[in-house]
């Protein structure tokens, strides 16, 4: 079982997620390379002393180290979670990986041990502590949201609301018009900095320096707007990319105009709409918040699990579908490279789960929260295809409901990849049996291993709708899935 | 040119030097009165005077346009139909596969090695996979082939476990084709450096040894003498009497080093002049004797020296090195010259005869090494082979050390085939006992001629060797550089064995390089058991 809200009461469920765990999984939490390396030549029992479990609870050995005393390793199985006595500074440790690794390749050689070692308890029952108060916390905030508006929630956002007196609430009241106040001035700061922009042409931004788009999102940083500066960031990015710069730019700066725009008419848009307008600026939608939401209980397909990483920034998308609905749900965590704790490493594309998702509000809701997940089996069948030309009608349906829509999921019913060779690189793109046709993203890295595997075949293709094509994510062919 | 071309253009130029915006099409008029700040009834008042946006500046109507073309652009979109063009069209469907995948526990192990990409062990994966005619998962054949692209010997391994689906991809990607899996390159021949030249002329000569040899002759003139040298000797590869006209122009080159690379070629020739030349001027001065009970080598050392002696490199004053006459030495030179097998013929003997008549010799020392240096140059390995077994014979009766036996075997063993070298270490094996290595880098010379390790040479290094060179020396520093090429070369039949011998106490530290070696070893362990259970 696997909660991302950290429910302490569903640990009994969470072996059911233990007996799947598979060696790239851990490899995953790895904070680098180098880390899986060092951590391989730990990965024998011999280096461990007194290993044990309680299954679905917790792991732990101690391993002989440099120093005297052995470095006394634990994970928490029922939430993911390292514990490690070692000075390193990398998260988890050389250590936690390997104890986990070798747990995962030989699972016989732990011995299933109660009561646990004191150092294993103590830490343990700490962690509990800590989640038990965060909790009730939410639990505590999370009724009275229920029935708020979104005008509301920015008042009742924080955990204290309930329990500090009236002098607090506006003390909320005031840091929240203190906030709109700058954002407000910060949009409009932005607005003039785009026509600037505008006016001396893009041929003139493209020679300006990193700072000069570094500097305006700074100040919108500081206008406590992060998903407007998020925005320039992402602008200068653009003027440096290459082929096609000039009208991807044109595009975002639309983009980024429609949406300042927006805000400034906030109050006149539809309710849902001004959250995703809130949320693009940089308001934060907390998990207390999305808690309060409507619970969606159902069986989900894992149609994919991927990681990006932008800088210092790990982005990890997982794209569920319900069995029955096909309703779609995107899974979104954030991490440091240096410490991917906070990444979910229970998802296996190409597997069924049953869960409860709460998703975020917006104008056309797709991120969610998962909470009571529980893997079922690897999938059997999949569902709810689209040919291409209703796939981009739904696409185009959804850009009316949310006019910065990015990126949208594609279910497609029997496509066929193809390469046709550019001078650069293959140019992939895939067709149906309506011989209708769509280009595959230049993010695409999969056409040869989707020729591959199909053999030029029809196949179900998942995959998500960029700006630029289809970015292919996972492929039903010959009664299996396959993650690309 | 398009609204949104247009759009771009001046978004490039700059709205201060083009101020003008992209006439707006009529059906867009209702969606920019929604973005702008005119409402409705303003917008109808507006467009009656034509005055679109007028309110707004050059800037902000540029920024609205762009908003409202993007969406536009996006809500608008229909999918294209095929063919597109040459390039976009439908693919030819993959053949059906004849031979079966391998087992999910193979491909799982070849996931894993990728992982890390040892690329010995994947290979080795590869070579499971060729042995039982398997052929690669189909996800994993695309990041092969591009590692192929670069590993030669990958993409010799992978080559025959590429499947149906293997061999289309590779007709659908020219850039798979074009270096690893075509055996020749003919761009590598003409810009390439010198090492991938000589490459691409031992790949064609394996292939079609006139193309080579014309290749060849097509560039004599133009190149330095160090590569005519290097080139001609690639012909040693299917050489044939059809290359002589190109070696006997060889033999008039000015360099010296080009003319013995050619006199050695023609006298690997069985039916060249030179080759009966050199025989008949040897078995003048070289005989067999041969009486009722023994035979004996008689030598005649030659009188005078000859012009033609010159012309084929040999020296008047200087002989091999070796303490013996000048007229010795012009003996010995022309021995060297031919292949040992040719002399053995042209005196009715085998290798091991001569080679005994020769060192009941008055002239042994120096006619054995030039009978050896023959053979080397000739890779004439029966000579070699004769040689070592000899120095075995030696060693059993103690009358060589050991370390002399290994040097020599170190030298020839190039030249042999990799059987007969692990046949030479197991008599070595068998002779010397439990001290046939003294340390790690005497067993780092041997492993560094033989690849694979048999079932029983593995058995005997591991019952017998590595127990004593354990205990002798572990702070040795060729010893965890050896036990990675052992984790390697070792037989995966013996990894019981190996775990054995390596155990220890619980609790107590193993060294990271017995760890690294168990760890390999085992996972070519498992990868025999995948493919022998499969």
């Amino acid at each position: 079982m696997y909660d991302q809200t950290r429910n302490p009461e569903q640990y009994q469920k969470a072996s059911l997620f233990l007996m799947q765990w598979q060696r790239e999984q851990v490899l995953a939490f790895a904070p680098d390379s180098a880390s899986i390396k060092v951590a391989q030549k730990l990965t024998t029992i011999s280096k461990w002393s007194a290993p044990g479990v309680v299954d679905g609870v917790a792991l732990w050995g101690e391993c002989r180290g440099g120093r005297e005393k052995p470095y006394q390793t634990a994970i928490d199985l029922a939430e993911i979670a390292f514990k490690c006595s070692c000075p390193s500074r990398k998260f988890p440790c050389k250590h936690a990986l390997a104890l986990f690794l070798l747990y995962v390749e030989t699972t016989d050689s732990f011995v299933e041990q109660e009561p646990m070692p004191n150092w294993v308890q103590r830490w343990l029952d700490g962690r509990a502590k800590r989640r038990n108060a965060q909790t009730e916390s939410a639990l505590e905030t999370a009724p009275n949201l229920l029935k708020s508006t979104p005008a509301q929630l920015e008042k009742k956002t924080t955990p204290y609301t309930s329990t500090k007196g009236q002098s607090s609430v506006k003390t909320q009241e005031r840091r929240a018009a203190a906030r709109a106040e700058k954002v407000a001035s910060g949009v409009d700061e932005l607005t003039i900095w785009l026509k600037d922009l505008v006016r001396s042409g893009f041929i003139d931004a493209q020679t300006r320096p990193y700072s000069y788009w570094q500097q305006m999102a700074a100040r919108l940083i500081d206008a406590q707007a992060p998903g407007l500066a998020a925005q320039v960031t992402a602008l200068g990015n653009i003027a440096a990319s290459g082929d096609g710069w000039a009208d991807q730019l044109t595009a975002a700066l639309g983009k980024l105009f429609l949406l300042l725009k927006a805000y400034q008419r906030l109050e006149t848009l539809p309710v849902p709409l001004q959250r995703e307008v809130r949320t693009l600026i940089g308001w934060h939608q907390t998990k207390e918040e999305v808690l309060a939401g409507e619970a969606v209980a159902g069986h989900w397909r894992v149609l994919s699990h991927t990681l990006e990483q932008e800088e210092n920034l790990i982005s990890q998308r997982i794209w569920l579908q319900e069995i029955d609905r096909g309703q779609y749900a995107l899974i979104l965590n954030f991490a440091h490279p240096s410490n991917r704790q906070s990444l979910d490493a229970f998802w296996r594309s190409g597997t069924e789960v049953e869960a409860t998702l709460f998703y975020y509000a917006g104008a056309l809701p797709l991120r969610a929260l998962a909470t009571d997940v529980v893997t079922k089996t690897s999938l059997t069948s999949v569902a709810h295809l689209l040919p291409i030309a209703e796939a981009l009608h739904s696409y185009q349906q959804g850009v009316a409901q949310n006019p910065w829509l990015t990126r949208y999921p594609f279910f497609l019913a029997n496509v066929i990849p193809g390469a046709a060779q550019q001078r650069s690189a293959p140019q992939g793109f895939i067709y149906d049996q309506t011989q209708h046709l769509l280009p595959l993203s230049r993010k695409a890295k999969s056409i040869w291993q989707l020729l591959s595997i199909t053999g030029a075949h029809p196949a179900h293709l998942f995959g998500e709708w960029l700006d630029d094509g289809l970015l292919p994510l996972g492929l039903w062919y010959e009664g299996r899935y396959w993650a690309l | 040119m398009t609204m949104w071309q247009q759009l771009v253009q001046q978004g490039i130029l700059g709205t201060s030097r083009q101020p003008t915006l992209p006439p707006l099409d009529p059906s867009l008029a209702l969606l920019w009165s929604q973005v702008s700040d005119l409402s409705v009834e303003n917008l109808a008042e507006n467009k009656a005077e034509n005055k679109i946006g007028a309110k707004q500046d050059g800037e902000e109507r540029f920024l609205q346009m762009a908003a409202i073309l993007t969406q536009y652009e996006v809500a608008g979109r229909i999918p294209e139909a095929l063919p597109i063009s040459a390039d976009l069209h439908e693919t030819k469907p993959a053949p059906l596969e004849f031979v079966p995948s391998v087992t999910d526990s193979a491909a799982a192990l070849l996931r894993q090695l990728i992982v890390e990409f040892d690329l010995k062990l994947i290979i080795e994966w590869l070579t499971y996979a060729a042995k039982y005619a398997l052929h690669l998962p189909p996800e994993i054949l695309p990041l092969l082939l591009d590692r192929a692209r670069k590993e030669r010997a990958l993409a010799t391994a992978l080559s025959p476990c590429l499947g149906e689906r293997g061999r289309w991809l590779l007709m659908l990607n020219p850039s798979w084709q074009s270096t690893a899996f075509e055996s020749v390159d003919e761009e590598r021949w003409q810009i390439g450096n010198a090492e991938e030249r000589m490459a691409y002329l031992f790949a064609l000569r394996e292939a079609a040894p006139d193309r080579a040899r014309d290749a060849l002759a097509m560039v004599w003139e133009q190149e330095a003498a160090a590569e005519r040298s290097a080139f001609l000797a690639t012909l040693r590869v299917n050489l044939s009497m059809a290359d002589g006209p190109l070696l006997e122009t060889a033999m008039i080159d000015r360099s010296q080093y080009v003319r013995t690379e050619a006199l050695r070629l023609l006298a690997a020739l069985p039916d060249s002049s030179l080759r009966s030349a050199l025989l008949t001027q040897i078995t003048t001065y070289v005989t067999v004797e041969r009486g009722w009970l023994q035979q004996q080598l008689v030598v005649n050392l030659p009188s005078s020296f000859t012009q033609e002696w010159k012309a084929w490199g040999i020296r008047e004053q200087s002989p091999l090195g070796v303490r013996i006459g000048q007229k010795a030495g012009w003996l010995v030179q022309l021995v060297s010259l031919v292949p040992p097998s040719a002399l053995v013929e042209a005196l009715a003997v085998d290798a091991v005869e001569l080679l005994e008549l020769v060192r009941a010799s008055d002239y042994a020392e120096a006619l054995v090494t030039a009978l050896l240096e023959g053979a080397e140059q000739h890779r004439d390995f029966d000579f070699l082979l004769a040689e070592l077994h000899h120095l075995l014979r030696l060693l059993e009766l103690a009358q060589i050390s050991q370390s002399e036996f290994i040097e020599r075997f170190a030298r020839y063993a190039p030249t042999l085939p990799m059987g007969k070298r692990l046949t030479l270490v197991r008599r070595y094996l068998n002779t010397t006992g439990t001290s046939a290595f003294g340390d790690w880098a005497t067993l780092q010379m041997v492993l560094r001629h033989v690849d694979s390790l048999s079932p029983a040479i593995t058995t005997q290094l591991l019952t017998q060797q590595l127990p004593t060179l354990l205990q002798r020396n572990t702070r040795d520093y060729g010893v965890g550089r050896t036990l990675l090429d052992l984790a390697y070369q070792l037989a995966p039949v013996g990894y019981s064995q190996a775990e054995t011998l390596l155990q220890h106490n619980p609790g107590e530290e193993r060294p990271d390089y017995i760890e690294r070696f168990l760890q390999i070893y085992g996972l070519r362990w498992q990868m025999m058991q995948a493919f022998e259970d499969g």
